[in-house]
């Protein structure tokens, strides 16, 4: 079903709304999630609290893309539930990832960073995807927001394992100098 | 700041970042988690997968080349496994030879979808995705086994004209690849090339492809049912010309074992010479001391563009006589005609523009 009738769904308060999407894009969801959370049954949970939210907040948000929207839910939603867990079994893709990003800050110290820090730090992030080719942005984005494995990336891109480490080192640190250079960082 | 603090920025970019990312995850319909997290209503969702992915697929082959960019599809996704990495204007020369056409077809619980087929009049890419039923797990054969559209001993022609029902003779490749392992799901991209002066792409613009089940050849060269069924797609193709180039006369320094050899009686004339985006034909004389055991090759055959990038060839089919060669040399990756600055022809560099 096209994302327009979807959300018409939502407006008209149907609960078909809820099966569309879950039809839809219910796979892709769970897959965000078990990323993050390494399990099914918070896996499965994940994705019955994004429906939920998606139900709480359209409308009145009417939002397009409706992927992104949905995906974005998820991966907030599944990130707080990972480290709620006190119970949780080590996730080693999510965590390899957050390491790997952890190489972007060492010697910095851990300070909490403002709202408006915060908000700073997002806008120079996506400035600096502009400046990455397309290939490159594909990798970043599936190993640090969609938390891919690096053999998963490399099967995608039909690509040996060790080209796609090699080149996701390169960009950390082209995205440590662009950091550096903002003054984001030290 | 900690990495919590650049993992949640990164959380935070724009949609379209989102958006252009989630192309392998679109059509990723199924979780590759270790446990099982399918919901009682698996069945359902996997009628409704299978008619998702048919529906992109369609939109693939039905869409204008505008539409297509708008959509933000990119056609050299659907044949990377057999392109090199992909180049400026790649894109846009895909876009330009797409055909139309195509359904899922599902036989014996197994669909096979369309996701884009390309052509010019000698070489026909066509690119598919195989959806095993839900819970078979498809994967890759191990080294020295390979996947198979065809057995000889239960022959069925892959690509036929629609209009005569007669095959378009030539030779197949397929290249498997398994984008998400541990699904039930494969892609393939079989390459065609039209047998040189007996059939064409041009001629024969309305193919219908025959798939008679889906072999594994063992490293015995033994055949073996992988996945059962019929399936049969019909396409309408682009009708391209390609460029002919002015070679006639020019000689070429003859190579035998990768070496050149000056035997006075062995020398390499080129009669005439044809570019398309996929492929590159050669007409040339020969002579030889002894044509029966000798016979002399040009050496490095390749593509050099504008911007100084080159495009490898792999030998196609060809037809040999007495006297000289026909060769179709297949490039590596497509080539926007408007972008070569010359052919290399042995030691012959053959400006194109």
């Amino acid at each position: 079903m096209d994302d327009n009738a979807i959300i018409e769904l939502f407006y008209n308060r149907s609960e078909q709304a809820i099966e569309e999407v879950s039809a839809k894009y219910g796979p892709a969801i769970k897959r965000i999630a078990y990323k993050i959370v390494g399990n099914k049954q918070d896996t499965e949970e994940c994705e019955n609290d994004t429906y939920l939210a998606a139900w709480e907040r359209i409308p009145p948000e009417s939002p397009n893309p409706l992927a992104a929207y949905l995906f974005r839910i998820t991966r907030n939603i599944a990130t707080k539930r990972y480290y709620a867990n006190t119970a949780f079994k080590r996730n080693n893709t999510y965590e390899l990832a957050l390491d790997e990003l952890d190489e972007l800050i060492r010697g910095n110290t851990y300070d909490p960073v403002t709202e408006f820090q915060a908000k700073e730090l997002s806008k120079t992030i996506e400035t600096f995807l502009h400046t990455l080719n397309k290939e490159d942005r594909f990798m970043f984005m599936r190993r640090y927001w969609y938390f891919d494995s690096v053999t998963e990336i490399a099967s995608q891109m039909h690509w040996k394992p060790h080209r796609v480490t090699v080149r996701l080192s390169r960009i950390r640190g082209c995205l440590q100098q662009y950091l550096q250079k903002e003054g984001m960082i030290l | 700041m900690t990495k919590y603090d650049i993992s949640n920025a990164i959380g935070n970019v724009s949609d379209k970042f989102i958006m252009e990312s989630m192309m392998y995850s679109s059509e990723d319909m199924a979780i590759d988690a270790k446990e099982d997290c399918h919901s009682k209503s698996t069945k359902h969702h996997s009628f409704r997968k299978i008619a998702s992915i048919a529906v992109a697929a369609c939109l693939v082959l039905a869409l204008s080349v505008t539409a297509l960019a708008a959509a933000g599809v990119n056609l050299l996704d659907y044949f990377r496994s057999v392109f090199d990495s992909s180049k400026p204007g790649q894109e846009e020369v895909l876009a330009r030879v797409l055909a139309s056409g195509g359904n899922t077809y599902i036989s014996n619980g197994t669909s096979i979808t369309p996701l884009a087929v390309i052509s010019d009049d000698v070489m026909c890419y066509i690119s598919l995705r195989v959806d095993a039923p839900e819970g078979t797990e498809l994967s890759l054969p191990e080294e020295g086994n390979t996947l198979q559209l065809g057995n000889p001993d239960e022959w069925v022609d892959l690509i036929v004209d629609q209009k005569s029902g007669k095959p378009i003779s030539g030779t197949s490749d397929c290249t498997w690849s398994d984008p998400v392992p541990g699904d039930n799901s494969l892609n393939v991209v079989i390459s065609y090339v039209a047998q040189v002066k007996v059939a064409s792409f041009s001629k024969s613009n309305d193919i219908r492809v025959c798939i008679h089940n889906i072999w594994l050849q063992n490293q015995d060269k033994e055949y073996s049912v992988f996945l059962e069924g019929d399936w049969t797609f019909d396409f309408s193709l682009q009708n391209t010309t390609p460029k002919e180039i002015d070679v006639k006369g020019l000689d070429v320094n003859a190579m035998l074992n990768g070496k050149t050899v000056e035997w006075e009686d062995m020398s390499i004339t080129l009669k005439d010479m044809i570019l398309s985006p996929f492929y590159l034909e050669v007409s040339y004389n020969y002579t030889s001391p002894d044509k029966d055991n000798v016979l002399p090759t040009p050496g490095t055959v390749q593509i050099v563009m504008k911007d100084g990038s080159i495009i490898k060839t792999n030998m196609g089919n060809g037809i040999d006589t007495a006297s000289g060669s026909r060769t179709v040399y297949i490039l590596t990756a497509p080539i926007d005609l408007s972008n070569v600055d010359y052919v290399q022809f042995g030691n012959q560099e053959i400006p194109v523009n």
